[in-house]
């Protein structure tokens, strides 16, 4: 197996996929809540690619500051995930303002209302 | 890792996240992505990143995917709230669009120079010394992705982005606030002249 793909191919295939799957839900799905988790899909995605690009360097000793080439890898994906738990909560309370003012979480119905009105 | 067990749990990933977009009943979609994300987890800890594997477990599939199940019990949505289905059409539209991206990234992954793992410096110097001088105290066991090496790090060249982020916390917690307050009399009132709103 690994003389047609390497493991570091096979992780950002992975990546890859999983990206193209939240994209899909994103462009495909008209309810919210479906949408803001194809979002978490796609950032989990771009992590572990990042992951991956970080464990391929992890072998290289440290540059001319003294930092270690692989963790700047780590710590984007460190704040990748606290963005995402940020960008979570504020996405889902403006669902819930959305729901309490037009009682639906499909995204082409406020439009809709306030074309309508 | 061998790349056929790598390719194995990703398609488990894949699958739950296929499974996550195209479910109706939220409660559904959430527990297909704990498995995506769970073995997203798996994946980083087999890429020797233990203290992210860790974070992915604790923050993805611990709040996130609660938070997630809370606002779908708080909202138990009704069928008719969800909205109607999407027109296949751009179903089929939104899968070409998806294949299209995952073709284009293989493509461009597929351009690279193909490298192996190799076994982290941090490693080989705690290898080393361990050689020379003998079993090393478990404070000195420095390996690649562990929490020290986290700590080495994140607070001495990465500190000032790390205490960034606890300023964007605080905007999003008050941002938050904002957002899931009761409506005031005076918003209420608008809402009734423009119509909309349950009333």
């Amino acid at each position: 197996m690994n003389d047609i793909i390497t493991t570091p191919q096979a992780v950002q295939i992975v990546a890859a996929a999983l990206f193209a799957v939240g994209v899909y839900g994103v462009l495909a799905r008209r309810n919210l809540m479906i949408i803001l988790m194809s979002v978490e899909l796609m950032l989990n995605g771009v992590n572990l690619s990042l992951v991956g690009f970080s464990r391929e360097m992890a072998h290289l000793g440290p540059d001319a500051t003294g930092a270690l080439p692989a963790d700047g890898g780590q710590v984007l994906v460190l704040m990748a995930m606290a963005v995402a738990a940020a960008e979570v909560a504020v996405g889902l309370s403006i669902l819930i303002a959305i729901f309490r003012h037009i009682r639906t979480v499909d995204v082409d119905a406020p439009r809709a209302t306030a074309l309508r009105d | 890792m061998p790349a056929l067990l790598v390719l194995l749990l990703g398609a488990v990933m894949v699958f739950a996240g296929a499974v996550t977009v195209t479910r109706r009943n939220p409660i559904h979609a959430v527990l297909a992505m704990l498995v995506s994300l769970s073995g997203a987890g798996l994946l980083m800890l087999a890429l020797h990143s233990h203290f992210l594997a860790a974070m992915q477990i604790l923050l993805y599939a611990g709040a996130i995917m609660v938070l997630f199940t809370f606002v779908i019990m708080l909202l138990s949505l009704k069928e008719s709230e969800m909205g109607p289905e999407p027109a296949s059409r751009k179903k089929w539209l939104a899968a070409a669009a998806a294949i299209l991206l995952l073709y284009v990234l293989a493509y461009s992954l597929s351009a690279r120079e193909p490298v192996q793992f190799q076994q982290p410096f941090l490693d080989a110097e705690v290898a080393a010394r361990e050689a020379s001088d003998g079993p090393l105290p478990r404070a000195q066991q420095v390996g690649f992705g562990s929490t020290e090496h986290f700590g080495r790090f994140l607070y001495t060249d990465y500190a000032l982005p790390f205490e960034l982020i606890t300023v964007l916390v605080m905007a999003a917690v008050a941002a938050v606030i904002m957002l899931a307050r009761r409506p005031d009399r005076h918003s209420l009132e608008a809402t009734k002249l423009t119509g909309g709103g349950p009333a």
